[in-house]
């Protein structure tokens, strides 16, 4: 059984690693493939900040809510373990921002120690009356990456760096699942006018004194176009750029200072800090994420593509809970061509 | 008398932040400052800076707290405005953590620090072998950058600094007109002060930049203090120890005890030892005294003795101790005004 893996970011790496990890010991013969254009540390999930924070409002995607809480339990498990440095893993408690109150998120009781800012916390931020204080992960895609790559190589997991043009492409010859974790690239496969890109820019500083995130928010603009500050282990994040539709990844000036001034209002000692990088990237963005299967057909061949794209904003965040739901997927699959695979019963 | 001329004995956090508080109170006076020892080399340096109290047997709680509330408030302002990074003022969160509930349920403190609170359920989780613990965001002075940002602010208002060994007080009443004493553990022999007494504490600055909490354990023997560019592993608390060199077994100690609260600590690297003597008292010496040899007179302004929360109480006692100076000032106004006549 030969399993093809579209894309080499947070999604596809980690649904192959879920996958191997419960089924190769069922199906010794399982073989999985990795195809991607970009690999670590080029994709898009090396440049996100890597904090586990999902948007404002659940959109209705109950299940979306279930899968982020999947994912924190599932790193906050890993928390103590040995590997959580090498995964890039830690704690970080920080501020979420708002000039006027807001619902609770979906997310209060899956984060640790979830509360409103007092009065006095909240003199720290002039210009924002309301907001929440609790204590969440970080998961840096820098880290996670390579650690998730060195332990599918350590399972025998191929990688191959190529740009995937159809599934046509990886299915067929023996290969009878693609997953499809190609994020924004996703339309370039099959069209899907509901993924756009949510185009975002951030300044990578130095500012190690700063300890906590601190997530601005207009209710009236849209998530993450409203500066917030979060920072690693190495350096410290600045960003607050959101434009949809906007497919380029090249820098731009204009949001650089926009970026800059919005970010050192908030924090005036960051004029001090030293910038030591600047990164633009695509949100894959969609009313909610496409998990799901589909059987495709190419003449005699038929392969089973299971979708895993859409993730926004929120990818890091979401991908454990959309692995193992993939991975169910799979199951799913396995079990229908074992009935297949089973020969007939006598003929009376 | 028109422009008064003020020692102040003393570069740590508190001989530096009493020539500020002084400098501030009196404009008119002329501040020196003279230290056998400069940042980095004092005990501040040592010392992870955290604004939690330490709480001295014979000084009454209100006073205590009007101290560290003065304290909290001016650094607060600091790590707020565009200096906070030079100045080394950082807000950071995190844990006070307990075996067993502790007596008291909270802290005089409680309600100075932000957003005090009992941890929950799932927070105790991060900690099997603790039962109960408080969750809040304090301030942490960062040294050498914090001393080296007081030392800039008094150059700017003109006073002059000297490496200086002041065996005895009197060897400066010839040039000053009132002495401030800031010499920590040296007053012990400056002074002679027998109610003062080292309390040794060695700690582990370690590079683990990926640790963005504080932990502090019960009562604070064993504690994890993230600043700007190393984390502060401790500690020690030997009664009576005047040794100033480090000691292996207890480093192994101190990173066992710090691991087993944050296993990630495993990965720690960069491992730099240091000891300092908390100059320990049952009560914070904020006082003047006149000191008096063959007819001379010595104004003695003292503030020493604030053992494990010199950065909890420090802008507290040193508004204090130049409130005390002013007075000074004007009990030889008047006396020299009393000697014109």
């Amino acid at each position: 059984m030969r399993v093809a893996i579209i894309g080499a970011g947070v999604i596809g790496l980690s649904s192959a690693l879920c996958i191997h990890e419960q089924f190769q010991g069922l199906l010794p013969s399982l073989e999985l493939e990795i195809y991607a254009e970009s690999f670590t540390p080029h994709t898009t999930s090396d440049g996100a900040a890597g904090l586990w924070q999902p948007y404002l409002s659940d959109r209705g995607n109950l299940q979306e809510t279930l899968w982020n809480k999947e994912t924190f339990d599932y790193l906050l498990g890993h928390l103590h373990s040995p590997a959580a440095k090498e995964m890039g893993l830690f704690l970080i408690s920080g501020y979420n921002l708002f000039t006027e109150p807001v619902p609770d998120p979906s997310w209060k009781n899956i984060v640790l120690g979830f509360r409103n800012l007092t009065p006095k916390e909240l003199e720290l931020f002039p210009g924002y009356s309301y907001g929440w204080f609790n204590t969440a992960l970080m998961l840096e895609g820098r880290n996670y990456l390579p650690w998730l790559t060195n332990r599918l190589t350590q399972r025998g997991v191929k990688f191959f760096h190529k740009k995937v043009e159809s599934f046509q492409e990886v299915s067929g010859d023996g290969v009878d699942v693609v997953l499809n974790c190609s994020g924004m690239r996703s339309g370039d496969l099959q069209p899907d006018p509901e993924l756009q890109p949510d185009r975002g820019q951030i300044i990578k500083v130095l500012a190690p004194w700063v300890k906590h995130f601190i997530i601005t928010h207009s209710l009236k603009s849209r998530i993450y176009s409203s500066p917030y500050i979060i920072p690693g282990s190495e350096f410290t994040v600045l960003g607050g750029i959101n434009q949809h539709g906007n497919w380029s990844e090249e820098n731009s000036a204009k949001d650089h200072k926009s970026i800059w001034d919005s970010c050192c209002q908030l924090l005036p000692a960051l004029q001090k800090a030293k910038i030591v990088g600047e990164w633009s990237g695509l949100r894959p963005a969609r009313p909610s994420v496409r998990l799901e299967r589909e059987s495709t057909r190419l003449g005699n061949l038929r392969a089973e593509v299971i979708h895993n794209y859409g993730h926004g904003g929120f990818g890091i965040t979401i991908h454990w809970g959309c692995a193992m739901a993939a991975a169910r997927l799979f199951g799913t699959i396995l079990q229908e061509k074992q009935q297949l695979a089973t020969p007939p019963g006598p003929r009376l | 008398m028109a422009s008064p001329k003020v020692a102040v004995v003393g570069a740590g956090i508190i001989g530096l932040s009493t020539a500020l508080c002084i400098t501030e109170i009196c404009p008119s006076c002329s501040v020196t400052v003279l230290s056998d020892q400069f940042s980095p080399n004092t005990t501040s340096d040592v010392a992870a800076g955290m604004l939690i109290p330490h709480t001295y047997p014979d000084t009454p709680i209100h006073r205590q707290k009007q101290w560290f509330k003065e304290t909290f408030t001016y650094l607060f302002a600091i790590s707020s405005s565009a200096e906070a990074s030079e100045a080394g003022i950082h807000l950071v969160s995190g844990w006070q953590v307990f075996k067993s509930t502790p007596k008291e349920e909270l802290p005089f403190w409680s309600d100075i620090v932000l957003g005090f609170r009992p941890m929950s359920e799932a927070e105790l989780q991060k900690f099997p072998q603790h039962r109960f613990g408080h969750a809040f965001t304090t301030l942490k002075c960062d040294c050498p950058p914090y001393l080296l940002w007081l030392e800039k602010r008094l150059k700017a208002a003109g006073t002059q600094m000297y490496t200086r060994k002041v065996a005895d007080l009197w060897e400066l009443h010839s040039e000053y007109d009132i002495v401030v004493n800031c010499t920590g553990m040296g007053a012990h022999q400056l002074v002679g002060d027998k109610q003062l007494s080292p309390v040794r504490g060695q700690v582990l600055k370690v590079h683990a930049p990926w640790v963005k909490h504080f932990i502090r354990d019960g009562d604070g023997l064993t504690y994890i203090y993230p600043g700007i560019h190393s984390v502060t592993l401790g500690g020690t608390r030997e009664e009576g120890s005047w040794s100033l060199s480090p000691d292996a077994g207890t480093t192994r100690d101190i990173f066992d005890r710090c691991c087993s609260l944050e296993p990630s600590l495993q990965g720690a690297q960069d491992i730099e030892v240091k000891v300092g003597l908390r100059p320990s008292r049952q009560c914070v010496r904020v006082q003047r005294e006149v000191l008096s040899q063959g007819g001379v007179k010595l104004p003695v302004v003292h503030n020493y003795g604030h053992g494990a929360g010199g950065f909890s109480v420090h802008r507290g006692t040193a508004n204090e101790a130049a409130h005390l100076v002013g007075e000074c000032i004007s009990d030889l106004q008047g006396s020299s005004l009393r000697a014109k006549l």
